[in-house]
């Protein structure tokens, strides 16, 4: 009798325990969804993509460097290596150059639209562990995640039903440009980022 | 094993100087509880506003330099908000959600940010309350630790536990937005409860330890003990809430396993998530810990000197403790200091061992004599200044 009534009371104290911790507020369908593109950014590696920054349009493709970089080659010459959320340009070239002196363009925007997955991993990881729930918008056919709060902004489109990321909006007070990725490969091939 | 105390031991555990100030303000009709209370209530007093004092000094000086993020450096006491404070904040307004291969709330055990959200509920930020509630739960902590040495030991050897406590150098914490002054509030109130034969208050006590911190766990054993001693001589009646006691730390447990289980897959989502941090228990994890120690040698982590040094200083407490303090609490408060070890790391192990409540019994042995005891309260005064100005050089 006596375990009996020790077993019925422990169950209890186990129920209100679960109730404490299920009174907390639960992972919503955004956090879900962020989680599950998270894993396929860290699964796969981006190709590059053809993006449009202040009316011009080029075209950029990724190739993995030794140390979890990444060297991103554009049309007009320009190269950049791409570290983590760093971007450092390594050979500046006019047209790009010139787009940036013109609308005082952040780095980060360029590498927004490179179509790094790295780059994609190390800003939605970032937002998640710091405690800002990514946003989940977009329209019928792709969730479009919010990489960061505050301005500039940088939305990735990840299509709904694969969540493969398809596209990159990218909008500050002064520049705006979008991206169209050029596709995904698994994580090992040394020609992507 | 109770502690034997001869009239010589009684006559050098006389309160020293700042007790009897205390007594004085407390007022001659108290009851020797209430007058013993109002003591360890002074010295929690004192202790916090030396935390709390220091903390704000050092953020108006900004020191340590270039080590003051924005949002930490223009939050009302910033400094004492820091480090798991994000995490237990996060979980309190957002909930748990595990992110694999990183750092994830997950390994945060949930009862401190329920009373965060809690707080939040009734106006306040999540830090402002976390900073009530710890600082608050230190207090009953220490009313309950006095309580809890005097099954072990006479009444001032219990107090100087209560006081090396509050003004333990690692214990900055307390003050902090961390668990440890309500696990230690929980622990010490189950201990006590469980000695006087109070079971279920032992069991609600003991549960709320373990969905507080995972070291309470532990606790099963010191309960074990006491049920086996209980057990003869207890009816039908008592017996039922001698198992639940017994049993009420890993039933509370089992609940958040339960929880991890249906939310995440992963019954044992707050262990997985431990990984991100380097930690997983490993055979080889002491021997790690000793290498990762030697190699910290000249950079930056040899801040592990410290938290091994806190290792045995706790150990050799404990040894000390064992004289006094029923054997089984002493396996439990070894198991809290030791077990991160095999993790392969003495990373936070001072932190871990604060709510080892036997260290305390411990140092009120070593302190009897006045000329040990007044020399170690200074010292552990300017220590706990000290740690509490350096918070962000180095995480506890």
């Amino acid at each position: 009798m006596a375990v009996i009534r020790a077993v019925l009371v422990v169950a209890a104290i186990t129920a209100a325990a679960f109730g404490i911790v299920s009174a907390l507020p639960q992972p919503t369908q955004s956090d879900r969804i962020a989680v599950a593109v998270l894993h396929v950014l860290e699964t796969h590696r981006g190709l590059g993509s053809e993006f449009t920054i202040g009316g011009r349009s080029f075209v950029a493709q990724c190739r993995r460097l030794p140390g979890r970089r990444s060297l991103v080659r554009v049309s007009d010459g320009t190269q950049f290596v791409v570290r983590g959320v760093h971007v450092r340009p390594w050979r500046p070239s006019s047209q790009l150059a010139s787009v940036r002196r013109t609308h005082g363009l952040l780095q980060a925007a360029e590498a927004d639209l490179f179509g790094s997955y790295r780059l994609y991993t190390q800003e939605l990881a970032l937002q998640l562990q710091s405690g800002s729930r990514v946003e989940t918008g977009g329209g019928r056919n792709a969730y479009g995640l919010i990489l960061d709060q505050a301005r500039p902004r940088a939305v990735l489109l990840v299509d709904r039903a694969t969540l493969q990321p398809v596209a990159v909006r990218f909008s500050s007070r002064s520049l705006s440009g979008r991206a169209i990725l050029s596709g995904q490969r698994p994580a090992t091939e040394a020609t992507t980022c | 094993m109770v502690a034997q105390p001869n009239i010589e031991a009684r006559r050098r555990d006389q309160p020293n100087a700042g007790d009897h100030l205390l007594e004085e303000v407390s007022g001659p009709r108290l009851s020797p509880r209430a007058r013993a209370w109002a003591i360890v209530g002074g010295w929690w007093l004192g202790s916090r506003a030396l935390v709390i004092v220091t903390a704000i000094v050092v953020q108006h000086a900004r020191f340590p330099h270039n080590r003051w993020p924005s949002t930490v450096a223009h939050r009302p006491l910033g400094l004492l908000t820091t480090w798991d404070g994000h995490w237990y904040r996060m979980i309190a307004e957002h909930g748990y959600l595990v992110i694999p291969h990183r750092q994830s709330d997950t390994a945060f055990f949930p009862f401190f940010p329920a009373l965060l959200r809690l707080g939040h509920a009734a106006g306040l930020s999540a830090y402002t309350a976390g900073l009530i509630v710890a600082n608050l739960a230190f207090l009953v902590a220490l009313i309950a630790l006095y309580e809890l040495v005097q099954v072990w030991m006479d009444e001032a050897a219990a107090r100087r536990a209560a006081v090396y406590a509050a003004i333990f150098p690692v214990g900055f914490v307390f003050s902090m937005v961390y668990p440890e002054a309500l696990v230690l509030a929980a622990i010490t109130i189950a201990g006590v409860l469980a000695a006087r034969g109070r079971w279920l208050g032992a069991a609600v006590a003991a549960a709320v330890a373990a969905l507080t911190r995972p070291e309470a766990l532990l606790l099963v054993l010191p309960l074990t003990a006491l049920a086996i001693r209980a057990w003869p001589t207890a009816d039908s009646r008592t017996r039922w809430r001698v198992l639940t006691a017994v049993a009420a730390a890993p039933a509370a447990i089992a609940a958040i396993c339960l929880y991890d289980w249906r939310t995440f897959g992963d019954p044992l989502a707050f262990s997985s998530a431990q990984r991100a941090w380097g930690r997983a228990f490993a055979v080889t994890g002491p021997k790690h810990a000793i290498v990762e120690l030697v190699r910290s040698t000249g950079t930056y982590n040899a801040w592990l000197y410290r938290d091994a040094a806190f290792c045995v200083v706790y150990l050799a407490l404990l040894v000390v403790a064992a004289r006094f303090v029923p054997l089984a609490w002493i396996g439990a408060a070894a198991l809290i200091v030791l077990l991160p070890l095999w993790t392969g790391s003495f990373t936070s192990d001072a932190r871990f061992g604060l709510v080892a409540v036997p260290i305390y019994a411990g140092l009120a042995r070593v302190t009897r004599s006045r000329f040990v005891d007044i020399p170690l309260r200074i010292c552990s005064v300017g220590l706990l200044v000290a740690a509490t100005a350096t918070v962000l050089l180095r995480w506890p």
